[in-house]
Parts: structure tokens; sequence; C-alpha cells
């Protein structure tokens, strides 16, 4: 039997976020009731309310706590278009208070997440909003929060960019997952060069069952592999001879088609991939028909995980087609690589949150089910379902008292 | 209309929360519930039944605080075969099969009747039931003329007042507002009267007693509203005279009650009207042209009582001020033909939700986003939706705004009837399709998580927040009470919390301590790892000297020593091809004194070979010294016998066995195999296979000593004989026994035993052990190549063996981590090399990343130690200093000054420590010192306190604020964020107290100690006339 602690948060609608600050003794949240409120943690492990505040003129979406390193700070986003930027400071009665330090207003539509980026990289902040961009700012001076500029600005996506996730580790370029309604993520990374922010073109991502190269290579592996990007449709490609619909007789025009397209480099990848080079990633990004799907396959988070010094990075995903995903990255000199290593539908419904523990080794995801289920790699390198928590449940406790 | 596609309809029951209705051709009661959490954990076989009994889901056990209940409930642990279980129960309580031709219902708020259904049929009557009796009807509200009844609604406040809506008919309005207990009949009095005596006053909870215990009697009660009155079973009490009626000639299709005004009600009318009537006066009605067709639905929110939502036969939805019923606030547009049913969602506040006729798909719509809108201050509207019905473009009128993206859809299986919220759950919703399948649906939105550093996770759940586990206990299963779960490693604590764990108790990068923290580690390999590092290093440097000896002795006579190194491996050098190349190595690993069998054997050397019973020993420096870094290092001071003897008593008999076959010993293995079958029977294994084992593993035993017994010591040997261990061996199930028979039974040349040692599937150390004794070079080599791209690839820490804490080592940890993310073993292993001997820049980022674990976890003492060590480990100097402070009137240094002029204690390294300078000027240019803001002593003084006890250790001191190098550091540790860190800080390190600190911003300053204290009770800076808030920074 495990313990889990259940306060009533008394926010008058639904919680949008919650956040546990660095260490892990703090604990915001906020909600659609416009507010944000701070809990700390007592000497009973007991959360108190510690301040409460209106936030925003809007559902306030998500929350993100600075590095301690520059002061207690909070910011959040919301509905109505802004960012702000919150300091705990005390005023002349010696009283801590939250103060509203800065107020970002460019996004001209929702902001729909922000991030904190590596506390290397200084105090920078990314957002990301239903206008399509990407935008960060940093704080020039630490010592003055009041001060953000906007260093960056790109369009990822046109339409809404539901969600970013910066790469935590200090040690790669800055790099940011974005996850919008089109199925599959963006990755960018800042360029030396360029000093700008470009989108890894030569990233190519496989979906689970790609590995294998003939037999199982059949539409069905390479269709229901598209809530990442994948090599899709490529029967338009080989001149249309096969309708859209697909289906078994498709299964060896598929394998016939990719072989003629990605040429030896898919006979060459025995070793593990289909590899579309470069060249051909116009294949997959052109022939996704997003708007036939309506936005179903829409990438609700992204959360890239802690690295701990591993070689390869992984991205976990959770979308509106029922999929839980983690993806590989590894990084091979000039190329990068998406694999997919795990994709569950387990929660049967919308997922909607997935976040990783402080060692990226557990797995959290959310979905409609009111379920949140935790996700562990096994000794055979498998990501295996570990357990379930079920928040519903206990909701009837209160009610049956 | 076929029974399949006739209307079905749903309502929660507005008092119990975990019963509905449903109402078609009759009336149906369910319940709805979790399945009982006992029950479940039954079939689990996890019982703790005590802690059921308090923590059952029905009788949680909380504690309430403010804001805080906690409860207890399991997280379920799904083995690989997994399928969710059905948690959620519905059962069928009771039928109503009296209520036939259903058109509407409504579930009479009233909380002392808790079962009063009204209903209203084809007919146009409406009936009022009840399920807490024989299901039966209980009166009957009859209208002048038949028609189709099309709407219920019970007064909120008057809960015996009902309103009913009526299809319109010449000469007669269509709303009645019927009072339930309006006494009419005469009978009824008699009725009353009757059982006056019997039941008036019986309290509620002995009726319900006595209705259990009558329950095949034909009498019941029934309580109506506040007036208590009871009927019989066999008459039905009919009103034929509402109290009100009105709406005339228009049929009314929907109604609702303000909660805030009972008198007012609200009529949705066939003829487009949305009309506000006073049934005090029912003359006077404030109306408006709501739609385009008949109004069809009206809601009122419960959150804002003026606000209320229209639907119609057309998609839109319409939501509206009471106040101001001209115009709609807001219009949705449900992308829809018709729409069948709205509601506000009872426990969010501006959340409408929407079915569409025969649309499996329910709607919810938000309706706050639009108003929030219009509230933000940089509004440009008309980016919002098309305003396509504003009338008014006067700048003071708000513009109608149109929502047509739901927040929300959730789609079902099937053509959803009729859905019904849950009063007081946030997220559940009941729904009917026409087929009568009802789905409990969870409209869930947006879970969001959180991890806690420290392994703890929280979510949220409507407005609750879920946190756990609690201190001390781990998301993991106790695999004592889940022994069904399957051991893939996926319920093993997690790296996180063990890396935590074991920092706490001390595990860092002292050799020493690692070892004794074994057991607590209780970690295989990684012991294997420490023991490792332990003792390598001086077999190593012995060797080394050894053979420095030998080299030395060698050369003098003036023997020939081809390439003649003195490098301390290279003691029988290697070809000149192979010379340089060689050298470099040297240089790298001469100083390593962790390097691994692959880097010593890798190196030229000269082997004597030998023969003993047949098989060809070889020997060389280099493969003795492999031999004794894996344990099989015999010699006079340590006899074989020794090991044999520990490897009997803690039973490992196979593996003594194999060790003395391993060295030709016979005799004593035959001894071993006698000995074990003697010892083995006391043996008491607690597992019930224990018998089948032991009988297993005797047997075993006695054949190898049969095969021993046969085996002569000669290459050429017994065929037979080998032909039938070879075959014995492959029925061997230990891998000592199987690798020792073959081996007897091998060709003894190094091929065949380098077969044998390949698939053997004995111990790492061991089988380099034994490859070292009897393979040839080329073979020995290639194997080992071999064994350490394994070890390599799999990042298995056993093979530092091979690799040891060199390149390839990194190599391997670096696998290490892939695999496990134990980040913390690799740093604190290869912290003993690596800025050291050789540089790498994944160890770098590994140690900072563990650094920054720590400092998430603030384990601040942990992190000290570490970076102390790595510092001892890391480099032979002291370190540099960190601060440098020069004067600010002439730019020269202290620490210069302090060794030429010896006039000031420089740094807190001072090599004399008693000297105690009171300088208060600088030496160069006779300036003086800036002082300390409290006190006014200069700086560089000793501060004149009592306590003041060894004034070995003072700061250099600073001027005007003009700081070198590394003032950041010092000004981290005296920072004032944290009170309780900065007390821990000067009880434990008591020099601290005499440093200098100042604020970055105003500059100014004073002993840490005099500052900490003004700061206890002031909160701006010390000196006069400055308002600097220093202490927040």
């Amino acid at each position: 039997m495990r313990v889990f602690h259940r306060f009533s948060t008394a926010h008058d609608d639904l919680i949008h976020d919650v956040s546990y600050d660095f260490y892990g003794k703090r604990l915001a949240t906020c909600s659609s009731d416009q507010k944000i409120k701070v809990w700390d943690q007592n000497d009973n492990q007991k959360w108190e309310l510690s301040a409460e505040w209106k936030a925003h003129s809007g559902s306030v979406w998500k929350l993100a706590w600075a590095h301690p390193e520059y002061g207690q700070v909070i910011a959040s986003c919301s509905f109505d278009r802004t960012v702000c930027i919150w300091e705990e400071s005390e005023d002349e009665k010696g009283q801590k208070k939250w103060q509203l330090k800065a107020h970002l207003v460019d996004s001209r539509d929702s902001v729909t997440d922000i991030k904190f980026a590596p506390k290397s990289f200084g105090l920078r902040l990314a957002t990301c909003s239903s206008d399509g961009y990407i935008r960060i700012y940093e704080a020039m001076d630490i010592m003055n929060l009041s001060q953000w500029t906007i260093v960056e600005e790109f369009e990822s996506q046109k339409g809404t960019n539901n969600c970013i996730s910066w790469n935590p580790s200090s040690y790669d370029k800055p790099m940011i997952a974005v996850g919008s309604n089109e199925p599959y993520i963006k990755i960018w990374e800042y360029s030396e060069t360029g000093r700008k922010w470009v989108q890894i073109d030569s990233l190519t991502a496989y979906p689970i069952g790609s590995t294998i190269l003939s037999g199982n290579l059949n539409s069905s592996n390479l269709n229901s592999g598209m809530g990442g990007m994948s090599v899709n449709n490529v029967n338009n490609i080989s001149g249309g001879s096969f309708g859209l619909n697909s289906g078994n007789s498709i299964g060896n025009g598929n394998i016939g088609s990719l072989n003629s397209i990605s040429g030896n480099s898919l006979m060459s990848g025995a070793n593990s991939s289909i590899n579309v080079s470069s060249g051909n990633n116009s294949i997959y990004s052109n022939n996704f028909d997003s708007s036939a799907d309506g936005g179903n396959r829409a990438i609700h988070d992204v959360c890239w995980a802690p690295n701990m010094g591993r070689s390869y990075h992984l991205i976990a995903t959770a979308s509106k087609d029922h999929k839980v995903r983690i993806w590989k990255l590894c990084s091979d000199k000039s190329k990068m690589e998406l694999r997919e290593v795990m994709r569950k539908d387990d929660h049967k419904s919308e997922v909607w949150r997935v976040e990783w523990n402080i060692t990226g080794t557990i797995l959290a995801s959310s979905g409609d089910d009111g379920n949140v289920c935790l996700w562990k790699c096994n000794m055979n390198g498998e990501w295996k379902l570990f357990s379930l928590i079920s928040g519903e449940e206990s909701t009837e406790d209160k009610y049956d008292r | 209309m076929s029974q399949s596609s006739r209307k079905r309809l749903i309502q929660w029951s507005p008092h119990d929360k975990s019963s509905f209705i449903v109402g078609s051709n009759d009336l149906r009661l369910y319940n709805f519930k979790f399945k009982d959490k006992n029950e479940r954990k039954n079939e689990n076989n996890f019982i703790n039944q005590q802690q059921n009994q308090h923590h059952g889901i029905y009788s949680p056990k909380f504690i309430t605080s403010k804001y805080m209940e906690t409860y207890n409930f399991d997280i379920e642990y799904p083995p690989d075969d997994w399928v969710p279980q059905e948690k959620k129960t519905i059962s069928l309580i009771s039928v109503n099969s009296d209520v036939q031709l259903m058109k509407c219902m409504g579930w009479c708020p009233d909380q002392s009747d808790t079962n009063l259904i009204a209903c209203g049929l084809t007919s146009g009557r409406t009936i009022l039931t009840s399920f807490s009796s024989v299901n039966r009807i209980l009166k009957e509200l009859v209208p002048k003329h038949t028609r189709s009844c099309n709407a219920i609604s019970w007064n909120p406040i008057y809960t015996n007042q009902l309103a009913v809506g009526l299809d319109k008919v010449r000469g007669d309005s269509s709303t009645l507002i019927w009072d339930i207990n309006y006494l009419q009949s005469t009978n009824l009095n008699n009725h009353l009267h009757k059982n006056k005596n019997n039941n008036n006053y019986i309290s509620k909870q002995q009726q319900q007693q006595q209705i259990q215990n009558n329950i095949d009697q034909p009498y019941i009660i029934s309580q109506i509203s506040d007036n208590s009155f009871s009927t019989s079973t066999d008459y039905t009490d009919t009103i034929y005279q509402p109290i009100s009626e009105f709406t005339q000639s228009e049929a009314t299709l929907a109604l609702a009650w303000l909660p805030n005004n009972p008198s007012c009600i609200l009529v949705g009318t066939g003829s487009k009207w949305l009309k506000l009537y006073d049934i005090r006066d029912v003359n006077s009605s404030q109306s408006v042209m709501a739609h385009q067709k008949s109004v069809n639905g009206v809601c009122v929110d419960p959150f804002d009582f003026n606000r209320i939502a229209t639907m119609s036969e057309d998609s839109h939805i319409k939501i509206w001020d009471l106040r101001k019923l001209e115009d709609p606030l807001i219009i949705v547009n449900s992308n829809c033909k018709s729409i069948q049913q709205i509601d506000w969602c009872p426990t969010r506040s501006g959340v409408l939700a929407s079915v569409g006729k025969d649309k499996s798909s329910i709607k919810l719509w938000d309706i706050k986003a639009p108003i929030e809108y219009s509230k933000s201050p940089k509004l440009e509207s008309t980016t919002l939706g098309t305003s396509n019905i504003k009338r008014s473009t006067s700048n003071n009128q708000d513009p109608i705004n149109t929502i047509s993206k739901p927040t929300k859809i959730h789609n079902s299986s099937d053509a959803v009837s009729s859905f019904s919220w849950h009063p007081t759950n946030e997220c559940r919703m009941l729904t009917v399709s026409y087929s009568g399948v009802i789905d409990v649906v969870s409209l869930n939105e947006n879970i969001p998580i959180s991890w806690s550093p420290h392994g703890g996770i929280c979510f949220s759940f409507g407005n609750n927040v879920l946190e756990g586990p609690t201190k001390g206990e781990t998301l993991e299963p106790n695999i004592l009470n889940h022994k069904n779960l399957i051991n893939d490693g996926r319920y093993e604590r997690d790296i996180s919390s063990k890396i935590k764990e074991r920092a706490i108790f001390g595990y860092s990068a002292n050799v020493d301590e690692n070892i004794n923290l074994a057991n607590r580690i209780g970690d295989e390999n990684i012991n294997f790892l420490w023991k490792w590092i332990k003792k390598v290093p001086i077999q190593i440097q012995n060797f080394r000297r050894e053979s420095l000896l030998v080299a030395t002795t060698l050369s003098s006579p003036g023997l020939t020593t081809p390439g003649g190194t003195t490098t301390k491996l290279n003691s029988n050098t290697p070809n000149n091809n192979n010379n340089n190349n060689n050298n470099n190595n040297n240089t790298i690993y001469n100083n390593n004194d962790y390097i691994g069998i692959y880097n010593i054997l890798i190196e030229k050397d000269v082997s004597t070979v030998e023969s003993s019973n047949g098989f060809v020993i070889y020997k060389s420096p280099n493969r003795n010294l492999c031999l004794s870094i894996c344990g099989w290092g015999f010699n006079q001071s340590l006899p074989l016998e020794n090991i044999l003897s520990r490897l009997e008593k803690s039973g490992e008999y196979e593996r003594a066995a194999a060790f003395a076959v391993f060295h030709l010993d016979i005799k004593r293995a035959i001894l071993v195999v006698t000995n074990a079958t003697y010892n083995i029977h006391p043996v008491t294994q607690t597992n019930h296979h224990g018998h089948l084992m032991r009988q297993d593993r005797e047997f075993s035993l006695k054949l190898l000593s049969i095969a021993l017994a046969g085996f002569d010591g000669s290459s050429t040997g017994n065929n037979i004989w080998k032909e039938s261990c070879k075959s014995t061996a492959k029925s061997f199930v230990n891998p000592y026994l199987k690798t020792c028979l073959e081996f007897l039974a091998s060709n003894s040349d190094s091929k065949d035993i380098h077969s044998i040692i390949e698939d053997s599937r004995i111990n790492l150390d061991d089988k380099i052990a034994f490859s070292c004794k009897y393979l040839d070079y080329q073979d020995l080599i290639h194997f080992v190549e071999r064994n350490t791209k394994r070890v390599i690839e799999c990042g298995n820490l056993k093979g530092v063996l091979l690799t040891g804490l060199t390149g390839r080592g990194v190599d391997l940890l670096s696998n290490y981590i892939d695999r496990t993310c134990d980040t913390q073993t690799a740093v604190l292993a290869i912290s003993l090399v690596v800025p050291k001997i050789f540089r790498d820049k994944r160890v770098s980022k590994w140690s900072s990343i563990y650094c920054d674990l720590l400092d998430q976890w603030e384990l601040w003492h942990q992190r000290a130690i570490l970076d102390i060590q790595t510092r001892v480990n890391g480099f032979d100097q002291p370190p540099l200093p960190q601060i440098f402070a020069k004067c600010g009137f002439c730019q020269n240094s202290f620490a210069f000054e302090s060794i030429s002029a010896s006039s000031i204690v420089g740094r807190n390294t001072s090599s004399k420590p008693n000297f105690k300078a009171k300088v208060p000027f600088c030496p160069h240019c006779k300036q003086s010192l800036p002082r300390c803001c409290l006190c006014l002593l200069p700086l560089n003084c000793m501060v004149p306190t009592p306590e003041f006890k060894k004034s070995n250790t003072t700061i250099g001191g600073t001027s005007g604020g003009t700081i070198g190098g590394g003032g950041n550091s010092l000004n981290n540790s005296g920072g004032f964020n944290n009170p309780n860190e900065t007390q821990l800080w000067s009880n434990g390190s008591e020099p601290f107290e005499d440093w200098f600190t100042w604020c970055q911003t105003c500059r100014h300053g004073g002993h840490s100690q005099h500052i900490l204290s003004w700061f206890k009770d002031h909160s701006v800076c010390p000196v006069t006339s400055c308002d600097c808030r220093c202490s927040q920074l």
C-alpha cells in the first residue's frame, strides 16, 4: 500500500498545471480560475498554502520554476496571450510576496507552454503559442528581472504549437522539441554559425517496426507509425499505382516502392534501419496530409528526458491518438536519428501529459481515462508499464464518507 | 418508433451520488460504484486485512486539516499479461414498468424524499413515482386536453411545484404548474387519516426499515415534500387542477426555473420565443425571439444564475444574460444539424455540454473563453470568430462572440440519446444510447503531472492534488506483497532513489569506505568494481617494481635485451615494429595503476612453457600478474589450499572442484567432491525445491568424481573415456562442472581449450585466469580482445577487470550508464584516474551531472566531500588560491604583497598560521583599508570576539569593492538567501565568521558574522543613508 496525500487546492476550476520547484520543496498550481497558488511543505510533509494570487485574465495554462540560482522565480502563461514573470521578494515589513516582474505580451494568441532553459544557457525562457511562433526571451541582467528581451522568434508551425521542451543537457547545443497539431515533433537547434534556430533537417524518424527489413514491413507497420515522422504514403511517389486505402494488398507494394526510393540506403541499412537520406526528406513531410487527420494525431505534450550522461536522448510525447511514445534521439556525427522505442496505448484515450523523473528512468503519463501510468525500461531495454495510479478511484472516496 | 431507436433518458440522482435512472419504456434505477477494493485485492492475493478495514474504499480514513486529506490507495502493478480490470460496476437496482410512453422525466430535488421521480408521458399526463417502495405510480397530474408532454421541471426551492410543458392545443395553455401536494380528493384524506396513527411520527430511518420489513405487503409510505402523508397501493391520487397555467397557443418545449427567484420560470416555445414568466403574475412576461426555429432547451448556469443557455432545432446554442435579454452574449455554433440536449456542467463554471441529434459525440464548450477575450485589454474582436449576427455596431455594445470550436469532444461508440452530468464529481458523465447502452464517461481534462526530485510524484484531479508516495516509500512495489510480478527489472527500485540513498550513507570516491559499504550498496557488480579498484594498484605497483628490478639486473650483465627499454611493463621487449607503439601506450599507462588485463597482456612478453599432466601451461610475468589480479595468484604465501577450503566452507563445491582441476590437482578435486557429498546433506535449504536440487547436485558431483578418477594424465588419453566425459558434460547445469569436465576431456591443445572457455559461462575472472594459464599467446590475445569488446558493449561493470580504468574503461562505463543510468558509480570510480592520468570529455560531463543531482537533493556535504576527493585524486599540487585581493587605490595585489613584505596574512592557505597581521593599511600606498561597517575595524584585522580561538585563517583585506577574480565563490557561500544554511556554515566552520562579505549592489560589507547578526533584525544595509536591501539578494 502506497500512501498518497490528497489535498484540495480550493481552486475554483480545473488545475492545468502542477510543478515542483528545483528542490521539490515547493509546489505551484495554476488553474482556469486565473490564479496561481504556491504551496510549501511543512515539517509534517504536509502542503500548506503559502501564497495565492490572480495572475492572468484567462486560464493559466502552464507554470515553470526558474533555477533557484536566479531566485524564486515563476513564469506563467495563459489564454490571455501573455506570459508573466513572478518573483518572490520581501517587502518593507519582511513579508514574502510574489511580485509581477514582467509581462510579456508579444504573442498574438494563447500562449500554450513555457519552459526555462537549462541554467547554463542563462536565464532564458522559451514560450510557444497558438499563433505558431516560438519565442525565446532572456533576462540580460539577472538582478533585474523586469527586463526581458526577445532573443529569438521563429515560426515553428503554422497554427497551434502545443508544447515545447528544452534539451536539459548543457553539453549539447541548445535544442528544443516542439509538439503541434501535426503528428510529429520538430526539433530545433541553435546553430552557432547561422546564429539562429534551425530545424534539424537531417533528422529522420523511424517508427517502431521499421527496423525490420522484410516481411514485417507491411503497410500496417508504416501507417500505424504515423504518430511520429515516418516514411508514409510511399506509394504516392512510386507513381500512385496503389490507392490511398490501406490494406494488405498494398503491403508488398510498399516494400517495393520503398526500395526504389531509398535505394541502396535501405539495403545497406541492414544493421538497423531504413535510412531515408536527407534528399528524400520531402517524401514524408510533404505527403503528410495533416488536414485530413483534422489534428487527430496532435501532440499534446512533449518531454525531453534528463540526460544523465547517456550517449543518447529520450523524448516522450503524449498524443491525441491515444499513444504514449518514447523516441530515442541518437546523434551520429552530423546526423541525428529519431527512433521510436516505445508506443503504447494503455490509456485507451487521449494522452495529455508526459513527464520524466529526475534521472530520466521513469516516465509518467496521464490520459483521459483519469489514470497516471508509469513506464520503465526493463532489463532487456524494453519500455513497459510498471504501475498505474488512478486518481479517479479516490475521487469517489471523497463522496462516500 | 422501433424499440432500438426509442429515445432513452438518463439522469443522476440529485441526492445519492451513485444512483441514476434511465427512462424509456420503463424506468430503471441503477447503482454505480467502483468495484470494492477489498474484492479486487482478494483477486490479487495481497490482502492486508487490517488496513483494508481502515482504508477500504467506502470507509476512507482521512486526516483533515484545512486543505489536506490523506488517503491510502493502491497503485496497480501490472505484470506483462495485464489487462485493465473494469473497476466500475453498474448494477440494476429496480425496474418500474408502470411508466410507459414516457417523453421526459425529472428527479425531485427535495431532500426529504430522495426517490421521487416525475415522468411526462405522451398522453400529457405527468406521473409521480418512487423507487423507495414497490414501484408504482403515486400520483397523476392530468391536464384538461390530451397532448404530448414535452418538458418537466421541478422548482428547485419550492419542491412541491412542478412545471410541465405540453404541446399546443387550441384554447388551453401549454405550460402548467402543478402543486403535487394539492389535496383534492376526499379519499386521500381518509387514507391519510387511516395511516396517520401508524406512521406519522415514525422517523425516516424507521420508515425505511419498515419498508424493508413490509416489502411484500401492499402497504407503502411515500413522503412527498414537507407534508408527510402516505398512500396505499391500490389508489393513485389524481390531480386535475394546476396552480398556474400560461403560454397560450404555442407549444412549450423547454422549461427552467430560476434558482434564485423561485417564482420565475423560463419557457422555450415552439414558435421561437424564449419567455420569462413570474407565476404570481402570469400575464406579464419578458420574451425574446431567441432562435430561428423552436426553442428546444433552456438551462440556467449553476454558477451564474443570470446566465442561461438555450438551444434550438437549428445548430446554434445561445448564451444569454437574463438582465439583458435583447441580445445573446455568445453564440455557439455546434456544427451539427440539430441539437438534442445541452446541460451546464454543475462542477465547473462556464462549461456547457451538448450532444447533436443522432450524434455519438458529446461536445464541451468553454463559455468563459470569449468573455475573457473581451475583458482582455488588447482586444481585437474581429480576429475572434465572425460576429455574423451583429445587429448593432454602436461603440458601447459588446460584439457578439461566436464559438465554433469545442474545448473537448468525447466520442462514444453509439449515438447518444441522453446524457447527465454527475452532480459533484468533476469528471463524470453518464450517457445512454438509443440501444440502451449506458456508458460512464470520464471527462478528465489534462491531468498535469510533476515529479519531485525525491522520487515522489504529484498530479491533479479536478481541483485536488494527489501527492505521494510519502517519505520513505517508493513507487515501486513491495516485492514481498507482489510475488506474482515478473522479475525483469521493471519493479526494482528506480536508480534515482538508489543513487540518493547511496549518496546519503556515504558512497563516495573513498575506496576503503565503499568496500565497507558493500552490503548496503547491495549490488554485486558495483562491489566487484570497488574490490578490484582496491587491490589492483597494489598488485600492479609490486609487479612494476619487481620487473624494474629484473630489467636492471638483466641489462647490467649486458645481455641482449632488444629495445632495452626500462619502461616497467616492457621487461620482455617487443619486436621492433611494435616498439614505438608500445612506448606510446606506456606513456599513457605508465602512471596509471588501474590498468586492465587487456592492457597488460597486449604487452609482448616471453612466456615459458611447462607441461603437466599432459596439459601445456604457459607462464610469464604478465600472465602471472593477470592471474593474481583474477585471484588465481597462488604461491607459497597463498597456497591453493586456502582458496579451496574457503570455497568449501561457503558451499561452492563445484567451483572448488573446478579450481582444483584447473590447477591440475586431481587428487584434491576428488577430495573436494567427497567432502561435498558429506556436507551437502546438512545444508538446510528452505525452499521446497531444495530436496530435488540437493539430489541433483550430489549426483552431478558424484558423476564428476567418477570422471576424475578416470583421468590418467596422459595427453594421448583414453578416447572412450574422453568421449563419454564430453557427452556427460553437456548434461551438467553448473557451468563450473561442465567446463571442468570438458577441460579434462579436451585434447589439451590451445585451440581446443579456447573453444571450451569461449562457450563457458563461468565467472569472468575465472575465465580470464584460466585462459591466461592454458592459452597460447595468439589465442589468449584473441580471446581477451573479444571478451573486452563484449563487456564494453554490454556495459558490464565486471569488465573493468579487462579494460581497467582507461580510455576503454570509459567506453565501458559509458555503456553502463546507457544501460542503467547509474552515473554515480561511473563518476566515483573514474574520478580516481581521470583528471590525474588522462582526460575525457564524457567524464567531466558525468561528474557535473552528478554534482547537479546532489545539488538538487540538497546534499551539500556529500557534494563537498566529492569535490574534495576529486581534488585530492586529481592533482598533486595544492589547488590554486581562488581569492585574490588587491588594493583599490594602488591596484597592487595583496597576495603578492604577503609574500614579499610578509606583513599581511594573505589567504586562507597561509603558511604562517599564528601570524596575526593587523595591518590596517595597504602596504604599498599606505592608504587605509576598508573597515567593517559594523565594528569599524579594518578588515584584515582579527575580529575581537571572546569566542575567537584559532586565528589561523583570515581573509586578506579588500578595498573599496574592487575585487578580483574569484570573488564570486566567496559571495556564493556567504549569500543570505537561506538563513539555515548560513547558520550551518557558521556552526560547522568557525573561521567563516571572520570572513569578509559584501553586497554586490551597494558594495558595503563587513565581517560575515556581524553582517549576519545585523540582518537578523534589519532588512536594510547597515551603512547610514544607504537604503540598499542587501539581504534580499
